[in-house]
């Protein structure tokens, strides 16, 4: 299940993809493409991906999450366009009990902005051009 | 030598295609590399020669895969 999507995000799969009878939480993040940025109006997203490589980091953040807590994990990213309110990534975590979940879920995310080749553009609604925009310790939007 | 590079997002953008082939000194790194063709960044690129995360001062050989990454932006 874990990889890229160029199509919307089919959210209740991914979910779906990490359920077991041995499981008392799922819990399901989506990082969603939102309207503004700074106060321009964000009308859409565009995802670039190092497909292979980006697939083997998704594989490999899921790999250390269950490692460091009893979780299955699934995560898909989209690459292409994202519209506003849609997925642009999808990370379900089933656990045990709720607290490895929300901590594998947090870690997960984070991983994945620090390190999975996937570049991120937005297109304002104002004029003004598309632009490249990068995750960081700098970046307000964390 | 000849490496063949790959370039995502803004630096494809720049280069105007997502790869080429280009004739380096034999003594290039992936820092001079990036340097060398895109003289007008100055991104905190990272590299990987074919396909692995390198240093900006690995060592290239003839053939080699150069993936130029600009900061990531995923999420």
């Amino acid at each position: 299940m874990t990889g890229l999507s160029a199509d919307p995000i089919d959210v209740l799969a991914v979910t779906d993809a990490v359920r077991s009878p041995a499981h008392g939480a799922v819990l399901t993040f989506e990082g969603v493409g939102r309207n503004e940025f700074a106060g321009r109006p964000v009308i859409a997203l565009e995802y670039e991906a190092w497909a292979p490589a980006a697939t083997k980091e998704l594989e490999a953040i899921c790999e250390e999450a269950a490692a460091r807590w009893p979780v299955r994990v699934a995560i898909v990213h989209r690459t292409g366009r994202v519209g506003i309110g849609e997925p642009s990534v999808v990370i379900a975590v089933g656990a045990g009990h709720r607290g490895e979940a929300y901590d594998a879920s947090r870690y997960c995310i984070e991983e994945l902005k620090r390190r999975v080749p996937v570049w991120k553009k937005e297109i304002y609604g104002d004029g003004s051009d598309a632009t490249w925009i990068a995750n960081g310790p700098g970046d307000p939007r964390r | 030598m000849r490496l063949h590079l790959l370039y995502f997002a803004v630096l494809r953008e720049r280069a105007g295609a997502p790869e080429e082939w280009l004739e380096v000194p034999t003594e290039a790194t992936p820092a001079s590399v990036y340097a060398g063709r895109f003289p007008q960044l100055a991104l905190r690129v990272g590299y990987a020669r074919n396909g692995r995360i390198c240093p900006a001062d690995t060592p290239l050989f003839e053939g080699d895969e150069l993936a130029l990454l600009p900061p990531v932006g995923g999420g």
